[in-house]
This record gives C-alpha cells, sequence and structure tokens, in this order.
C-alpha cells in the first residue's frame, strides 16, 4: 500500500484485521491475555491505537514512531493466535488519532461484525469508517469514566 | 431451545410495531408490544424475563436513557436497540449503554433471529446472576450498620487489627462482628464473603487505598 517518504522516520499508522484462530472458549483468554501485554509495551514503544474483536475477528489501528510499528507488527504477525492477517492501512500518518492504547471493544454485537464486514467488501474505502467505530468507542468509554 | 421465549417489542410506530410482532411470532416468539419505552420500564420489575427489542424513533438521548433505566431495574434482560440508519456513534453508544447490540430499522429477519438467539443464549446466565443479586439484597437486610462497616474493611483486605484502629474499637469487638457477619451470611470464607459484597453492591474500603 503506500509507502509515505515519512514512514522510516516519522510518524506510522498500521490498520488491519485477522481471524481469530482459537476456538470461541479460549478466545476470550487470549483477548485478556493480549491486552494485558499490549497496554505496557505499546505504552513503552509511544504506540497508540485501538483493537477490537468480534468474537472471530480481531480488528486493531496502530500508530506510533515507525520503528515500534514495525517491531510490533512483526510479533503480531508471528502470533499463531491469530491467521489470514490483511492490511488495509500501511504507511506514514500526520498526527495521531489515539491518545493512548486501549481495547475498543470485544463482543457479539452484530453491527459491528458487519462493519468489519464492510472493510473486506468495499476494502480501503472503508478503513476511515472502521477507524471512527474504534475512535468511538475509545471516546466513550473515556467520557463514561467516573 | 426454550420452551417460551419472550420478546418485548417497544416502538412508538403502530404498524410497524404489529408488523414486526407478528414476524416475529412467526418465529416462534411469544411477543408483548409496547408504544412507548416508558411504558415498558414502568412494567419491568414484573415482566417475565426476556429480550427486549427498543425501538428509538426520537433523539438519541432518550433511547440511552431508556436502556440505562431498564437495566438498573433488569439487568437479566437482553436489550436490542434498534434505529432508522443508526450512525456509529449511536451504535456505540447504545453498546456502551449496555445494549447487547444495535440494529437498523428495517432488519432482515435473518439478522433479528442472528441477534435474538444470542440474546436468548445468554439469558439464563444473565437471570441466575440477577437472582443472586436479589439474594444477596436479602441477606445483607440481616446486617447492622456495624456489620456491613466491619464487612467492607474485611473485603476491602483489612486485618482485624486494621479494622480495629480504623473504627476506633477493640479488637475483639471486630472478631465478635466478623464471627456474626459469618454466621448471619453462612458462609465461612473470605472469596464467599468478597462474592457477596460485589452482589449486594458494598465495594470494599481499605484505608491504604484511596
Ligand atoms: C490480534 C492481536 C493483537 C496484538 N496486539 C499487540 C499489541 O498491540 N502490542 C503488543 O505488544 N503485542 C500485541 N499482540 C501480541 C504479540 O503478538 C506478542 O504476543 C506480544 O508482543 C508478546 O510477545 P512475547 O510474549 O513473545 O514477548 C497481539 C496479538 C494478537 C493476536
Amino acid at each position: 500500500m503506500t509507502q509515505s517518504p515519512l514512514y522510516r522516520f516519522g510518524l506510522a499508522g498500521w490498520l488491519y484485521a485477522s481471524r481469530c484462530a482459537l476456538p470461541s472458549a479460549w478466545a476470550q483468554r487470549a483477548v485478556d491475555d493480549i491486552v494485558a501485554k499490549s497496554i505496557p509495551r505499546n505504552a513503552s514503544l509511544e504506540v497508540t491505537g485501538a483493537l477490537l474483536f468480534t468474537g472471530s475477528r480481531f480488528v486493531q489501528f496502530l500508530e506510533g514512531p515507525a520503528e515500534s510499528v514495525v517491531a510490533i507488527r512483526q510479533n503480531i504477525l508471528a502470533d499463531r493466535r491469530h491467521h489470514d492477517i490483511v492490511t488495509f492501512l500501511s504507511g506514514g500518518r500526520v498526527e495521531r488519532i489515539f491518545s493512548n492504547w486501549s481495547l475498543a471493544y470485544a463482543g457479539p454485537s452484530l453491527f459491528v461484525a458487519d462493519k468489519i464486514e464492510n472493510l473486506f467488501h468495499n476494502g480501503v474505502h472503508n478503513t476511515s469508517e472502521v477507524i471512527d467505530l474504534l475512535e468511538q468507542f475509545v471516546i466513550i468509554a473515556e467520557a463514561n469514566k467516573p | 431451545m426454550f420452551k417460551k421465549r419472550v420478546a418485548y417489542i417497544v416502538d412508538s410506530d403502530a404498524s410497524y410495531r404489529r408488523r414486526f410482532a407478528l414476524a416475529l411470532r412467526h418465529q416462534g416468539l411469544e411477543t408483548r408490544a409496547f408504544s412507548s419505552d416508558a411504558d415498558l420500564v414502568e412494567a419491568a420489575s414484573y415482566l417475565p424475563a426476556g429480550c427486549v427489542l427498543l425501538a428509538i424513533r426520537g433523539p438519541e438521548r432518550s433511547g440511552l436513557d431508556t436502556i440505562r433505566r431498564l437495566l438498573a431495574q433488569r439487568s437479566d434482560m437482553p436489550v436490542i436497540m434498534m434505529r432508522v440508519d443508526p450512525t456509529i456513534r449511536e451504535a456505540v453508544q447504545a453498546l456502551r449503554a449496555g445494549a447487547v447490540d444495535c440494529l437498523p430499522i428495517p432488519c432482515p429477519m435473518a439478522k433479528v433471529r442472528l441477534a435474538l438467539d444470542y440474546a436468548y443464549e445468554i439469558l439464563p446466565a444473565k437471570v441466575a446472576h440477577q437472582q443472586f443479586i436479589g439474594e444477596a439484597a436479602a441477606l445483607r437486610a440481616h446486617l447492622t450498620s456495624r456489620e456491613e462497616e466491619v464487612l467492607k474493611r474485611i473485603v476491602g483486605g483489612m486485618t482485624n487489627r486494621q479494622i480495629a484502629l480504623d473504627l476506633a474499637i477493640g479488637v475483639r469487638t471486630v472478631e465478635m462482628h466478623r464471627g456474626n457477619i459469618m454466621q448471619k451470611l453462612r458462609m465461612d470464607n473470605l472469596v464467599a464473603l468478597i462474592r457477596f459484597a460485589t452482589l449486594a453492591g458494598i465495594a470494599g474500603s481499605n484505608e491504604d487505598a484511596a
């Protein structure tokens, strides 16, 4: 996909979707484990973004220093808990969207699952919709904090 | 499969409400329709457990309020919000308010079924949970306010000595309260006490925390 000249030195972003390789009974555990590891690791690498899990698919947007995103990306690509990893967006970013990294949503919602399927059917045209979806979850979670 | 699956339909649009109810009955569900969310909220505490299909035609805020008020009374009822052309923001707000899903109006029956199948699948566990909450509340009524203060500190992780200092009472008195609490609640270990406190809505307190 688009490879901006900023990629090596500046801010980079990566949006991908994948399929969970684990039976549903184990999936929730795996998500808990991924979240527990990713919060400190991403923070230490100055990577922000959000993860979403529909019960069968993962969608994640990561942004941060290009070297950091590359490092995490290599880990994620090698992780056997998911497969069929499809990249929808990869390259330089002008500015950050997220102020930290979090789990945006993990649940059965068909509304959410449909938005993710749209990404596969309409491809690149829907990347902003999916990032918006992640962002809305994060914004509303922040607003609801006591 | 459940013998009796009840769907509560809330929609101010009378003709849509009737058609939707009919379509759901064709799917083998029992239905009860309400013309306003206020009517459902008012009746909520008397209704058998079921799924709520809540059509929000007006401003989104009122819909979110309804979801919250409904779940405050009936945390056992899965709520599916329905809306004409829901925006991402509206759907996410509904999910964050506790709805299990957000479906568009109109919605193909196959999709409604999918959402309902999931909702009815989790219903028994939700009903059991609601029942535990009810039992915990009933047990809590047996505790004196002093015993509740002691319990809060026990589940907050304080020792008898710390509790005694914190409440300015004797360690022996704390031990006595602890014994009485265990006996009244018919529990013999800390894990059970913590579980009870969570269900009864008694937050643990700890002098170190804060
Ligand atoms: C869907 C998915 C998303 C993940 N997201 C992250 C992430 O954002 N940050 C991270 O450090 N690890 C993430 N991981 C976990 C990594 O793949 C890897 O397990 C982690 O970096 C720890 O590796 P280690 O235990 O071998 O050191 C993710 C894994 C999966 C399956």
